[in-house]
């Protein structure tokens, strides 16, 4: 259905919600067509339409980092986690199973409504494992294309992605409008 | 005939607001458990918890089982629930300790002779078991409680004007001397750099910054935040009006200002079924109930907190 956006180049709340669904359609068609494939082939693990608190879309989406960068992590990030490694390298007779012993990064991709830009914004979400969310330089660092990260960064006197909290759907989150900042878009 | 304060004269009073606190540290971390001296501080309303932590973290140092832990590892609760570090605590005190806001007949912070008196307020510092499903954890340079206040900033830039050109071509001095200025409670250097980013009085702003948050429930654990936020022009059409008591010198004939009682009608109607008076609730900002006739623009330029939004608690009645 072909919808005009009654109040350009904003979003209303309806129009955006419409607009979620067809997304999530169109995501949920891919996957049934295709199996999990269509879905992992962008790396996705997920996406599911949220209709709790407010509409938007949540993509989840694991990724394996390398081991440099984990080595980085673990001397800067979370001392426990070199422990834990620490302990792995142990031999354990009765171990049965054994994980590889690289924490898996995960991140939450959320497309909501921002109340405040009145257009959609992409808020990213990042953790290992079983851990709290990780700050702005790791989004800098694991989303933003080597490239691109210098400009990216020097767009104002906050970089071209914001760090905020207290989103709709987690506590945490850095964002990136989709339409509000040109100056942003263009550094993309 | 009532006398007028400007909105000067507004501003400088809250600036001037301090809660007394009285802070403990979590008795599973201190080596006396819960023998710990409190650490006493009067604390401006427009501070953030975290520019508590270096001196707590000094102040307790000798209490404290574990030795390591660093200032940023530290986090605040009330009654067990956490503190959101990233809201000025005049704001945490307004939705959390209970107290009866002040009005024009009752002055604050008064309680029943039978009530325990919500001053100093208590608060738990920790230094370990951080609660990441709650809290962002911070880091020693204070980058993140940095961030999270200029994207604040931010957003109500552009709610102001329409764009956030404003601080996005701050200079990096002003920028940095935004947050300062906000951590040292310096109001004169607030000002000259807010005054930036602030439209003046005679040009309108595009929408006005205004958060509400709406009662707790009670007796849920650990409960989140509800907050509503809408667009909110400062000036609507005079038909939506029911009365012209609120014509100012600066809207035209068509247009009149939007005030908090409209606001709250319109955006919670159950709660606020008339526009004028307070009758299911009352709106609370700065520990004082707001009056409903207030126009939203001048509640915003006199009374909003550093990060340039009113954070308005909705307080139940009765």
């Amino acid at each position: 259905m072909a919808c005009g956006l009654s109040t350009f180049p904003f979003l209303t709340a309806l129009e955006f919600a419409h607009a979620c669904r067809v997304l999530a359609d169109r995501a949920c068609n891919l996957d049934c067509t295709t199996g999990l494939e269509g879905l992992e082939g962008g790396g996705w693990s997920s996406i599911r339409l949220v209709t709790q608190n407010a509409i938007g879309l949540k993509i989840t989406r694991r990724v394996d980092v390398h081991r440099a960068d984990l080595d980085t992590k673990l001397e800067s990030v979370d001392p426990s986690l070199q422990d834990a490694s620490a302990l792995e390298d142990e031999e354990d007779p009765e171990a049965l199973v054994r994980t590889d012993g690289h924490p898996k990064l995960h991140i939450e991709y959320e497309i909501l409504l921002s109340p405040t830009y009145q257009v959609p914004v992409l808020y990213f979400v990042l953790h290992w494992d079983d851990q709290g969310p990780i700050g702005l330089d790791a989004v800098y660092r694991y989303l933003v294309p080597e490239p691109y990260r210098k400009q990216l960064k020097n767009v104002g006197v906050m970089g071209g992605i914001s760090f905020g909290v207290g989103g709709i759907f987690s506590p945490p989150f850095s964002s990136l409008p989709l339409a509000a900042e040109n100056e942003t878009k263009r550094s993309i | 005939m009532e006398k007028q304060a400007s909105l000067p004269a507004i501003q400088r009073s809250i600036w001037a607001g301090r809660i007394p606190l009285e802070i403990i540290l979590a008795p599973a971390e201190s080596r006396t458990f819960d023998q710990t001296n409190p650490y006493l501080i009067s604390f401006s309303r427009v501070s953030y918890l975290p520019s508590l932590l270096p001196r707590l973290r000094a102040f307790f140092a000798s209490s404290l089982i574990n030795p390591d832990v660093e200032h940023h590892q530290g986090w605040f609760a009330f009654e067990g629930v956490p503190l959101k570090w990233h809201y000025p605590i005049g704001l945490l005190f307004d939705l959390y300790a209970g107290v009866d806001p002040a009005s024009k007949t009752t002055p604050g912070g008064e309680q029943s002779p039978e009530a325990e008196s919500p001053f100093p307020w208590r608060l738990t510092v920790h230094f370990s078991d951080w609660p990441v499903e709650e809290l962002v954890r911070l880091d020693p340079e204070g980058m993140v409680l940095n961030d999270a206040f200029i994207n604040s900033v931010k957003e109500a830039d552009f709610l102001r004007n329409g764009t956030a050109k404003g601080i996005m071509s701050l200079s990096k001095e002003d920028s940095a001397g935004l947050w300062k200025a906000v951590e040292n409670v310096d109001l004169p250097s607030f000002q000259r750099i807010s005054n930036i980013l602030i439209p003046p009085p005679s040009q309108p702003f595009r929408n006005v910054p205004i958060r509400i948050f709406l009662p707790l429930p009670p007796d849920e654990e650990s409960p989140s935040l509800k907050v509503v936020q809408s667009p909110l022009p400062p000036l609507i059409p005079s038909s939506s009006i029911q009365s012209s008591q609120f014509i100012s010198a600066r809207s035209s004939p068509s247009t009149q200002p939007q005030t908090i009682g409209g606001v709250l009608h319109n955006l919670l109607p159950n709660l606020f079924p008339s526009r004028r008076t307070p009758v299911l609730a009352k709106p609370v900002l700065h520990g004082a109930v707001l009056p409903m006739s207030s126009p939203i623009e001048e509640v915003v330029r006199s009374a909003a907190y550093g990060d340039g939004w009113a954070y308005v608690v909705v307080r139940m009645m009765g």
